[in-house]
């Protein structure tokens, strides 16, 4: 589009054909690579929602691969999850696939893992600042979830609010998690509050965690709650970690 | 470097996906103080509109309008009284997966809803956790709701621990003008969580059938 | 294009502002969570007008915005008294409108909550469902909250199903000392005397500039 063509300014009325704007129109204050920028960051944002919407459903269906996919899988790609710390490229297929237990895992003994496994990690009071180059971006979200296991042929509920705090990264393949960190406020009974209710922590029957989890907020009555667990994002620039 | 006319097109997929948000939100605060006969407003003109919960599946207007349940405990603008005894519903939405179509035409998009229905006269109270399942079009300048299913997560008492408690089954209660039922999962220590309850949507050009909320 | 760039830029100065807004108040959910009263007054309007409604009533101005996040509630500071205070608004339900002039906006949210009080000397830890009302304004250069009003629900002691608790009255808050009472019509609680008010808030519309006169629908 040729900006010259909206600037009518000289232009009088009675030479304009009908419906042809004559008025002096102002020229955009940002120039049209700025814009550019702008609504591709605007978009990212909205697709950064989305990825974590899409992965609290396929992780709570257990479609671990299509869960692993939605990470970057690069060397500097991280999960903490409460129970221990992933790290590399290879982060999200052992978190999830070799860990969690995939839907279609052709072992029958991994597949009896699945029942009366209910996690359903709820995403609100949604955060997504993307950077100012366009190329990163970083979330966080309250999760006022829940967990249902089964023992002993029964199930067992669980209120199981947390914060998810993702970075994403864009890459060939479009936007990814690039870094993920689950930290809780609390897991308790159904039964009994959280000031009441043991800790408790799901983690798979199998773990090829690299690392232990760091030190973290758990509710209990003589807890003070941190200033920044996570570091809540703002805008920035470019990612500089 | 986006051109001009890509950055509008970039715009109209925002501007909708926002609109879509505000439409279900806005259903829910209204539902939230029993107006949920508002509802109606936000559907299609279409006669190919599908209305699907765990107590019925129904097509069309006509059938629309008798899939309430609570036809019962409905406000009529003019009159509170109906709201006596402190009843009140909440069905909030998160978690939203809103795709728009690149063809501005249709969408699709899904959310958690966590929630509570009860009427304190009655001392009666659940928690009642479910999920949405939404298609829209694009009609008249504005989003429609073309499809929509609720899939239930659990109801339960304050007292009921929701890993030990199933919810009920709705089906057997025979509502007029349901065609038919689905299935829906329903918790148990043996259970698997369902593969498709809902599908997210992802990104898609122009709609074709198949997604159906994932059910398919 | 049925817009020229002008115009677009316009619009996307509004989609900016709303992705602004989302982010805001998020980051007050969590200073909130973190007692930041001072990152929570930063985040706030100077304009005179600037208040923060609870159901018990209105806080005026930033003196009175301080006030309530000082003194109502356990401030940053005093360590002792958040041991085993927790206090999380998880917000969803959203309903966004940012005006025309791209100069003010409004939202709406729910919020699934819970609060953990003390009640001789042991945590009471309560289900603290509310619904949020918020104006916004951009004010040197960045959004800032203008006006907020919090809603009560539903709210349960934990081992008090909701249908059991008291009804609310402005007795029960007698502790707090708002600098006037609420604007909002009706005290909700959940309890047979009561009939679930309409609005409470009124979710915003689609609006051009902010009308004083108006206000916002709460």
């Amino acid at each position: 589009m040729n900006m010259q063509d909206n600037n009518a300014y000289d232009k009088p009325a009675e030479g304009a054909a009908p419906g042809e704007r004559f008025n002096h129109i102002e020229n955009p204050k940002r120039t049209q690579e700025e814009m550019s920028l702008e609504f591709e960051r605007l978009t990212a944002a909205k697709i950064c929602e989305n990825l974590a919407g899409s992965f609290s459903y396929l992780f709570s269906a257990n479609r671990m691969q299509e869960v692993s996919d939605l990470f970057a899988h690069t060397d500097t790609d991280r999960i903490t999850m409460p129970y221990g710390v992933y790290k590399g490229a290879d982060a999200a297929d052992r978190c999830f696939l070799r860990d969690m237990v995939d839907i279609d895992d052709p072992d029958p003994a991994r597949h009896e893992e699945l029942k009366g496994r209910m996690i359903i990690p709820d995403m609100c009071t949604p955060i997504v600042e993307v950077a100012g180059d366009g190329k990163t971006a970083k979330g966080l979200w309250n999760s006022p979830g829940l967990e249902a296991h089964s023992k002993d042929g029964a199930g067992q509920g669980w209120w199981n609010w947390s914060k998810f705090a993702m970075d994403f990264i864009l890459t060939e393949q479009g936007w990814k998690i690039w870094h993920f960190s689950r930290y809780l406020y609390f897991s308790t009974e159904y039964l009994k509050s959280w000031a009441k209710s043991p800790k408790h922590i799901f983690a798979p029957a199998r773990l090829t965690i690299d690392e232990p989890a760091p030190e973290q907020y758990y509710y209990t009555p003589d807890a003070v709650y941190p200033d920044e667990e996570p570091a809540i994002p703002a805008p920035y620039d470019t990612w500089t970690e | 470097m986006m051109t001009y006319e890509e950055m509008y097109h970039a715009y109209q997929k925002l501007e909708a996906a926002d609109q879509i948000r505000n439409l279900v939100s806005n259903y829910c605060f209204e539902h939230n103080c029993a107006l949920q006969m508002r509802y109606y407003r936000n559907w299609s003109k279409r006669e190919d509109i599908r209305h699907e919960m765990p107590w019925g599946n129904t097509t069309g207007h006509r059938n629309l309008e008798y899939n309430n349940p609570w036809h019962d405990v409905v406000r009529h603008p003019d009159d509170a009284e109906n709201m006596k005894g402190g009843a009140m519903f909440i069905h909030s939405t998160t978690t939203p997966v809103i795709e728009v179509a690149d063809d501005l035409k249709t969408a699709r998009a899904v959310f958690l809803s966590p929630g509570f229905e009860g009427i304190a006269a009655k001392k009666m109270g659940t928690w009642a956790n479910s999920k949405y399942a939404y298609e829209f079009l694009f009609e008249d300048g504005e989003w429609k709701v073309w499809k929509c299913r609720i899939f239930p997560v659990f109801r339960n008492d304050y007292f009921d621990d929701f890993g030990a408690v199933a919810e009920e089954d709705m089906t057997k209660k025979k509502r007029v003008g349901m065609e038919d039922f689905h299935d829906f999962f329903r918790y148990g220590p043996d259970v698997i969580m369902p593969r498709n309850e809902p599908d997210p949507p992802r990104p898609y050009d122009t709609w074709e059938p198949g997604w159906n909320f994932g059910t398919d | 294009m049925e817009v020229t760039p002008f115009e677009l830029e316009r619009l996307l100065e509004k989609k900016m502002a709303e992705r602004a807004v989302q982010n805001l108040i998020g980051r007050f959910c969590h200073l909130n969570t973190a007692r930041r009263d001072q990152d929570i007054l930063d985040i706030w309007s100077k304009a005179p007008d600037a208040r923060i409604e609870q159901p018990w009533g209105v806080y005026d101005g930033t003196e009175g915005v301080r006030r309530f996040f000082t003194e109502e509630m356990p401030a940053h500071d005093d360590l002792e008294a958040r041991r085993g205070d927790l206090s999380v608004d998880c917000l969803s339900t959203a309903v966004i409108e940012v005006a025309t002039d791209v100069k003010t906006a409004r939202g709406a949210w729910f919020s699934q909550g819970i609060r953990t009080d003390k009640k001789d000397g042991e945590p009471l830890c309560r289900w603290y469902w509310t619904k949020l009302a918020a104006d916004f304004i951009y004010e040197d250069g960045t959004w800032k909250i203008w006006h907020m009003a919090v809603f009560p629900l539903l709210e349960a002691d934990y081992e008090t199903p909701w249908y059991e608790m008291p009804k609310l009255t402005q007795e029960a808050f007698a502790k707090y000392k708002a600098d006037r009472a609420p604007t909002a019509r009706y005290l909700w609680s959940f309890h047979e005397d009561n009939n679930y008010p309409l609005g409470h808030p009124a979710t915003p519309k689609p609006y051009d500039n902010f009308d004083l006169e108006v206000g916002y629908g709460y």
